[in-house]
This record gives C-alpha cells, structure tokens and sequence, in this order.
C-alpha cells in the first residue's frame, strides 16, 4: 500500500474508480447493501461529463445501460439480491449483442426479500446466471477496499477486451467497510474508438444493426465465435490468491469476505500446529482451476468456507480437484463465519467427525 | 495493535467517532479496517462500529476478541463486554449506566459522557467525552495531537465547532477509572 | 404527373405481411428526416417485434429490443450522443403495455428522443393475442375468442391523455385510414424529428395502424374498421405541443 491512500467504503471504491476508469453512464436502483455505488455516481458523474439515472427499476436501469454501451460509453450499473434478478433479462441482450458492461452485485443473504446483512449465496445467479442463453460472465471478487478498486477499474478493460458482460461480486461486508485504499489513475475512454458502436453514420456508409447477433452472421460462425470467447476467458481470465498451501494439510477454499475470516484462521491454527492454507479464488468465473494443479501430496481435503445454506461454490471445486481429494461444507448461512469456527470445523475434519460433503 | 468495538444508541455518534479514530489512526499504521451494523440500525436502535488496527495484514475485519470496548449505554456494554480480552479496556458513558458490577479482568474507565457534552451545550458530542476518556485511558495515541487531528477531521467536514475540542478534552480530564 | 421518389434512406423492401401499416409509418419516418437534413445522423431503436422488421430496410444505425424497454434504450443512447437523433419506433404492446413504465420515465424525464406507437390493437408477432392497452371492447383475438370483455379483461384506455399530462413537448396521435390522415400523420412524426433538431423534449407520436393478417380482415376492411371503430376510442389530433403552432 503506498503512502498515496485514501479512506473510503467498498462501494465507494467501486465508484472511484469505475470513474477512474472513464465510466461516463451509470443507471441503477437503490438497495442495500450497495446504494453507495449509485449514491456515489449521482454525485460525481456530472463532475465527469458523464450521465447517472436514477432509474424507475432495475429493468430499465438496465436497458438504459444496453443502449448507452452500444453508443459506445463505458457503463456500469450495480445492484443486490432480488434487484440483481431484475437484470438478467438484459444481460442476455448485451452478451447477444457481444456488448460491454460493467455490472456489481452485493450479495445481501437469503431469498425472497431475505436479509440485508452480507451473504454469499448468489454465487449461482452470478456465475450461472445472466438469463436466458449461452453465456459466460467474467466474475470478479473483491476481498478488500484495494481490490474493490484495483478489480473495478480491470473489469472495464477485460469487458472491452472480451466485449463481454463482467461481474464484480461483492458482498454487504466487502462493500461497507472502510480500509485504505489506493485509487487508480484517472483515464477518459473515446467513444469512437470502436467500430462496432452506433454512431449515426451517413447514408451509404455502412451501418451497425445490433440485433440477435446471430440474425446477421448466422448461427455457425455465432457458435464458434462465442465458444471462442467462453474458452479464452477461460484460459486467460483465472485470478486466485494462494496462503500457505505450500505444506497444508487441508486447504480452505474461500473467496469476498470468507476468505477474509479464512485468511485468519490459517494464521491462528498455524499457531496451535494445524497446518491450514487457502485458495482464495479472484475470479469466480473463470473459476481458478490452475490453483488446484500442483497442490501437495500433504493436503488431505479440501473445505469450502461460504455463508450459504448448501454449498454454491463445491462444484467448482470438485471440478478443479478432479475428485483428487474430499470436499467438506464449512457453511455458515446467514452469520458471517468465525476464524475459531472454521478452525474447530477442520479439527474435527483431521480428526475424522465430519464426512465429506456430498454436493447438490 | 488493536482490535474495538464502539457501540451505543443510533444517533449517539457512533459511526462518527470511529471514523475520527481510524481518520487518525491510518496516519501511524499500516492497516486499518472499519465495519458497522448497517441499514435498519441506523436510528434509535443500536449502532457499533468496529475498527482494527494493524502493521500486519487485516484478516477477519470483525473482531472476535476485543482489547478496547467504547460502550455508550448499557445494552452495548453488556452485549460486547464479554468478548473483551483480560487486561483490556472498556469506556463507559456514566450517564447511562445503571448500578453495574465491573469485571475485574478488565480495565474499565466511566465518564458522564452524555451529562458533560450536555454541559457544554453540545449534546451530540458525548461521542468525542468518549473519545477523550478512551484516549486518556488506552494511551492508543498521543492524546494531544489526536486532538489536533479531530479538530482538522471537522475542519475537512466544514462543521467545526471549538466546543468539539472542548467536549474531547473534557472527556480526558473527567474519565475515572473504575 | 407527379412523380413519387423513394427516400434514399429506404434501401430495402419491408418485411411486413400485406395490409401492414408498419411499411407506411416506415416510409413517413424516412421521408421526414430527409425532409430535414437529418438522414446523416440517425440512430434508430427498434422494439424487438413488428418493428423489428425495419431494421434492414432503412440505412441507420440500428438497435432492437428488449422488448418494451425502447425508450430506455433510446434514453441511453441520446445521452451518450446528444447531437445525434435518435428515434424509437415501437408498437403498442411494447410501449403501453409491458412497456408503459419506460415509456412513461422517458416522457417524465423529458428526453428529446423522438418516438413512434404503432396503434394496431393486437399483439401482432406473437399471433395476434389481446392487447390490454387498446384492444377494443368485444374485438375478437387468440386470446379473446369470444371478444374483449370489460368485467374480466378491462378496457382499452388512451394513453395519450395520460402523456399529456407529464409536460412532455409533443403528443400526438394519427392514422393511415386515407391520404389526409397520412399527410397529417407525417407532419406529426416530422414535427417529433424537429422537436429534436431543435432541442427540445419528447416528442411522442402514436399511429393508428391496420394488422389485417391479425384482425383477420381484408385490408381495405381493416382500414375501414380503423375509421368507423378504432378512431373512436383513440380520437386522432395533437394531444400536448409545448412549442406552440397548436
């Protein structure tokens, strides 16, 4: 952290530093846990040329959004729980049109209209979600005020890069907390840099009809471009932060505020010679199988720390593991895990108490 | 270094003073963390505010042991003072506790800090008393420069008032150990 | 003998079934912006059914869908390029139905966008089920085989007048029946294109439109029934005009 730092809240960071990054239109809805994200814009934005709406709800937040990206803008909108439901629908239409966006999602637990207080069980609607079609979107996961910025300002570039919907995933912990954090350098972004925007050209040149993409070049080349892309990112895109893998005996998996409290509990049962370590995954889609490749003969298992009532996160796991070693759910729902919680959980995974987790 | 909780009634400044002190702290260390109750809590219920201080990596940013407790009324002492850690520190509001039995493992410090701000005719700054006993109390920071530096925390805010300093350094003077 | 010219925006046939009264409003849009200096310049948004079918038979840049969000969607786009124009063109189930709270914000935040209804009473690209919004009393769909009752399916309302009402620039509503309510109705979309020249707010133009392959009529029927049963509910003329010249 260099001395150049600033206070500020998870969600403000996410502000900062999407206008850092030449965000010039935000429209969204308040909801706790991340109404400081839209606060922040209706703020600031002006200050930057750029446009905030307040939107009549999320649905047209987000068609709003569509319409600018296409122009050519950097966009962002930002929402929690049932208000990040609400925008599946047009997440579709920008992967349909390969269009770039910015979206953030402070999970807030339970369903329905659930809690306000952290959670991180939509894992599935982030990195399965986007509604109807074949997608994939980049999921980013911050675990500190820095990285709430450092993660925001590359999601604007990946989103570019890939002309694809990124996520940053955070959760009600993550977002309002306040630590220090250093602010990226401010850059504008050209709105004619792209061919692919609509401009209003004139007649005879020739023009950009933004439709199903696959009415224009047909479903083939849509498939192939599209699978292209998904394996790319894939390659690519796996961000993951290792802790004292090196010689565990079980490795937590853990990402947001989990792996804060994991990051905790390695350092504390280290203490009392349990041998603990942590894959905290940074992306969460592409989800950092690479971390998994050269673990050590000494890890005996591997335990998912999520605040969810089944276990989101396990298949990833298991599909990185490749069924090498077993699984267990350190799953704490509604309450925000303990480090002694986890460390008694993994004493009595060592000692043989508790079975493996079968995932559902 | 440190690990506090400050927690009383919505409305009694809590957030506030714990952005004072981290305002401040994150001047002389490396890492600070800073969560709160948020959303419903925010008026009459109670707020806390929780704050880390450290040269080493920030993990888990909700304290599970405490060495400062900060407690503006009774419901909050009650509820935090069994995760203070024996030899720590506890801040109570004197002008909102009843007749209370302290713990001996702890060092725990009163001030009338509601009386005193009232006294002033400053009534929303009992939360700076609180401050100004915890400070005398903790010996966290040089007492008289983070009074300087509360002062320019308001400064920047553009609603200082000279009573502000006042409230916080009567709340050093008046702080009594229990 | 007059000679008819083709605006040089229109580059390809319609899509549309015969009868449709989508081909015309396309045209009078053409016409108008050409008619101004503006066919340069133009963004054009789409709503995802009928509308759609417009997007290759006119010479601008072009975006559809979602489906009752063109308002929204124009929103964005003019205020990422103000000076450009930007139209929505979108049928009635669209913009007054699933649609009606995005058209109603863009109104109410008074966007200069210049939008087009298509009033055809019907969901046309679905297979002709009830539209909620103007659908007549008694009017026969796939979704109301025995005609639109009030009791169980409401009424049709004029959501012009509710327009009005929002301090929007210009409303106004014509019809494709004959050649004066043509001529009338592309003096409303040209005056909608120069509200946003000059600009002013939203201008929003609603059409009352013939779907015979829907309505299950020939076309000339489908024109007559628009004359002696639609224009009834939905009186045509300028509901709102800001600017004067009323």
């Amino acid at each position: 952290m260099s001395a150049d730092y600033v206070l500020m809240k998870g969600n403000e960071a996410i502000a900062e530093a999407a206008l850092r990054a030449g965000c010039r239109f935000y429209a969204g809805y308040p909801i706790t846990p991340q109404s400081e994200i839209l606060e922040y814009m209706s703020v600031n934005m002006e200050k930057h040329g750029g446009t905030f709406i307040q939107g009549e709800n999320e649905i047209a937040s987000m068609s709003m959004l569509f319409g600018a990206s296409a122009a050519g803008a950097r966009v962002m909108s930002s929402s929690s729980g049932p208000g990040f439901d609400l925008k599946q629908e047009e997440i579709s239409y920008l992967t349909s049109n390969n269009l770039p966006a910015v979206l953030v999602n402070s999970m807030r637990y339970g369903t329905g209209d659930g809690e306000i207080t952290p959670g991180q069980d939509s894992y599935w609607v982030s990195t399965r979600g986007g509604g109807h079609g074949d997608k994939r979107l980049i999921v980013l996961a911050p675990a500190s005020v820095n990285e709430c910025a450092e993660l925001t300002y590359l999601a604007f570039d990946l989103a570019e890069k890939y002309r694809n919907v990124v996520e940053i995933l955070t959760d009600g912990a993550i977002s309002q907390m306040i630590e220090k954090c250093t602010l990226p350098p401010a850059k504008e972004h050209d709105i004619d840099k792209f061919d692919w925007t609509l401009t209003g050209k004139p007649l005879g040149v020739k023009k950009n009809k933004m439709n199903n993409l696959t009415n224009i070049i047909g479903h083939p080349a849509y498939s192939e471009m599209m699978l292209n892309k998904f394996k790319t990112m894939f390659a690519e895109e796996q961000r993951w932060e290792s802790v004292e893998t090196e010689d565990a005996e079980l490795v937590l998996v853990a990402y947001g505020i989990s792996s804060r409290v994991c990051k905790t509990a390695v350092r504390e049962a280290r203490r009392s010679g349990i041998k603990l370590g942590l894959i905290r995954p940074i992306t969460v889609w592409p989800f950092p199988r690479k971390a998994f490749e050269a673990l050590p003969d000494s890890v005996r298992g591997f335990v998912t720390v999520e605040m969810s009532i089944s276990s989101q996160m396990g298949e990833d796991i298991m599909m990185a593991a490749k069924n090498s070693r077993p699984l267990y759910g350190c799953l704490t729902n509604v309450n925000i895990p303990r480090a002694k919680q986890i460390i008694d959980f993994c004493r009595d995974v060592l000692s043989g108490k508790i079975e493996p987790m079968e995932v559902i | 270094m440190a690990d506090i909780i400050f927690a009383g009634f919505g409305g009694q400044g809590i957030l506030t003073a714990g952005k004072i002190l981290i305002d401040v702290a994150a001047q002389h260390v490396k890492n600070i963390c800073w969560t709160s109750s948020y959303g419903a809590a925010m008026r009459g219920g109670t707020a806390s505010c929780s704050i880390i201080i450290s040269d080493e990596e920030i993990g888990n940013p909700y304290p599970e042991e405490l060495d400062i407790l900060l407690a503006m009324n009774e419901p909050s002492y009650h509820k935090f003072i069994g995760d203070v850690k024996d030899g720590g520190y506890v801040i109570v509001n004197g002008s909102l506790m009843g007749d209370v039995e302290y713990p001996k493992n702890v060092n725990v410090y009163s001030v009338d800090a509601t009386d005193i701000a009232n006294g002033a005719g400053n009534g929303r700054a009992a939360n700076l008393v609180m401050l100004g006993a915890m400070m005398k109390a903790t010996g966290l920071m040089d007492a008289d420069s983070f009074g300087e530096s509360l002062n320019s925390y308001f400064e920047k805010k553009g609603r200082n008032t000279p009573s502000n300093l006042e409230c916080y350094r009567l709340g050093m003077e008046k702080a009594e150990k229990k | 003998m007059p000679v008819y010219k083709t605006p040089k925006s229109i580059i390809a046939p319609s899509g549309c079934c015969g009868g449709c009264g989508h081909g015309i409003i396309q045209r009078l849009i053409a016409e108008s912006i050409e008619e101004l200096g503006l066919q340069d310049q133009v963004i054009a948004c789409v709503d995802i059914a009928c509308s759609e079918w417009s997007l290759d038979c006119l010479d601008y840049d072009h975006i559809a869908g979602p489906h009752g969000r063109i308002a929204s969607v124009a929103t964005g786009i003019k205020k990422v390029r103000p000076d450009k124009t930007v139209y929505a063109l979108a049928g009635d189930g669209s913009s007054y139905v699933i649609g009606w709270t995005e058209t109603t914000y863009a109104a109410v935040r008074d966007i200069p966008i210049t939008m087009i209804v298509v009033n055809n009473g019907i969901f046309g690209m679905t297979g002709g089920q009830m539209n909620l919004a103007t659908t007549l009393i008694g009017d026969k769909t796939v979704s109301s085989k025995a005609g639109r009752r009030r009791e169980t399916m409401g009424h049709p309302v004029d959501m012009l007048q509710a327009i009005r009402t929002f301090d929007v620039e210009f409303a106004a509503r014509g019809a494709l029946y004959d050649t004066k309510h043509i001529d009338e109705t592309k003096r409303f979309i040209k005056k909608g294109f120069e509200n946003q020249r000059d600009n002013k707010g939203f201008s929003i133009i609603e059409v009352l439109s013939p779907c015979p392959t829907n309505w299950k009529l020939d076309p000339v029927d489908a024109m007559e029934k628009i004359k002696n049963e639609n224009e009834k509910v939905f009186p045509v003329g300028v509901y709102t005009d800001r600017g004067g010249n009323k």
